[in-house]
């Protein structure tokens, strides 16, 4: 497939559940085993009343994404900035989307700068932010 | 400092002391009469360079663990209160009497045990909130993620029919992933069970990872600040492979609720 390279053009995403199952496997993975994500005596007294998903599982949806449409210049200089803006509760499924949002050059490299999100089902944004990958 | 000042000192180090941390970052500096034991912008005891003050800062260090730093310098160090309660202890002895090398020479062994046990549950052991000060570093952490264990992170996070290839190479946000659990676990947010919200997150990759290739990261507190009784730390890390080349460096926000 063609790299998304014109402004406006949207990016190849796709739809992921995230089950309790899968963030059980990701602070297993990862290391993260902060309750909020898996202890749901804890997580019934936090301010979100339930479980909730890794944000970094959100990103690294984003990170793959970003990874499949860039293929040979993501891992080579490519960068994320997001903010986890609603958490992601264990059985939804979300959207992982992103477009092209203006294109530029620094010091003779073609950037391409891409706003990304991660959307829950009610079409609140989990994640979002800004993904900035070099052309060549 | 002269008597009178370190019993008012003392009076307030002793209150600091009343509730029991595992961690207090403490300074330990030498003026050009004094040598002086700091806890943030508050001294806790001093002594005065004459003869007995000279025996009385070399035990004090020999409790912390550390050298009496020289003339104009600091030292520092973790310490818990019940090492530090030793170490103040020992600021207040005469060491014109006798007796006081026996009592310091206890005390100085016992504070030497508790470094021992301390440093054997130093990964275990979580740090106070308090204890957060911008600037303070992390680190450095030995990354090695063998293949499975990235295979593992890989599936985690990716299709579960069809994951994602990446070309042999580790997802490089395992990376970060490993930063922040070492993080979190020496801050004790799981031990001590605290409300977190991981509010942001900037990353940048330079060249992916390889299963089993050595990556040392070094962390740093950016900004640490009190907003309406949550903490907001902002960690900047650095990923450096074996050679001293950066292959990844990041920034995560993470708000805190004690």
């Amino acid at each position: 497939m063609n790299s998304p390279q014109a402004i406006g053009e949207e990016l190849r995403g796709f739809r992921r559940t995230v089950s309790q199952n899968r963030v059980t496997a990701y602070a297993n993975a990862s290391g993260d085993h902060n309750p909020i994500h898996l202890d749901e005596s804890f997580a019934i007294n936090t301010r979100f009343g339930q479980r909730i998903a890794h944000g970094m599982l959100s990103l690294a949806f984003v990170w793959e994404m970003m990874s499949i449409n860039y293929p040979n210049t993501w891992h080579d200089g490519g960068t994320v900035k997001t903010r986890f803006t609603s958490p992601v509760v264990p059985g939804e499924d979300v959207s992982v989307n992103g477009s092209v949002k203006r294109v530029r050059e620094v010091r003779g490299r073609q950037l391409i700068e891409c706003d990304v999100d991660v959307i829950r089902p009610n079409g609140e944004k989990a994640l979002t932010g800004s993904a900035v990958v070099p052309l060549g | 400092m002269h008597k009178t000042q370190r019993s008012s000192a003392l009076e307030a180090a002793y209150e600091l002391l009343g509730t029991p941390r595992s961690h207090l970052r403490v300074k330990l500096e030498q003026t050009e009469d004094a040598v002086l034991l700091h806890y943030r912008d508050q001294t806790l005891t001093g002594v005065q360079l004459d003869e007995s003050g000279i025996n009385a800062a070399s035990a004090m260090a020999v409790a912390l663990g550390i050298n009496v730093p020289a003339v104009g310098e600091t030292s520092e160090v973790l310490a818990s209160t019940g090492l530090l309660h030793r170490v103040l202890a020992i600021s207040d002895l005469d060491f014109g009497n006798p007796t006081s090398f026996e009592l310091a020479n206890v005390l100085v062994n016992e504070a030497i045990e508790m470094q021992r046990s301390s440093h054997g549950r130093n990964e275990a052991t979580p740090m106070d909130l308090d204890e957060l000060d911008s600037g303070q570093a992390f680190g450095p952490y030995v990354i090695e993620i063998s293949q499975p264990d990235a295979d593992t992170y890989i599936a985690a996070t990716g299709d579960s029919e069809e994951p994602h290839d990446f070309a042999g190479n580790m997802h490089p946000l395992q990376l970060d992933a490993y930063v922040l659990s070492r993080l979190i676990a020496e801050i004790g947010i799981v031990e001590n069970r605290i409300e977190t919200v991981h509010a942001g997150q900037q990353m940048t990759v330079h060249r992916q990872a390889t299963p089993g290739e050595t990556i040392i990261a070094n962390s740093t507190l950016k900004s640490c600040s009190n907003r309406r009784g949550s903490i907001w730390a902002i960690f900047e890390s650095t990923f450096t492979d074996e050679a001293g080349r950066r292959v990844a460096e990041s920034r995560s926000t993470i708000i805190m609720m004690p």
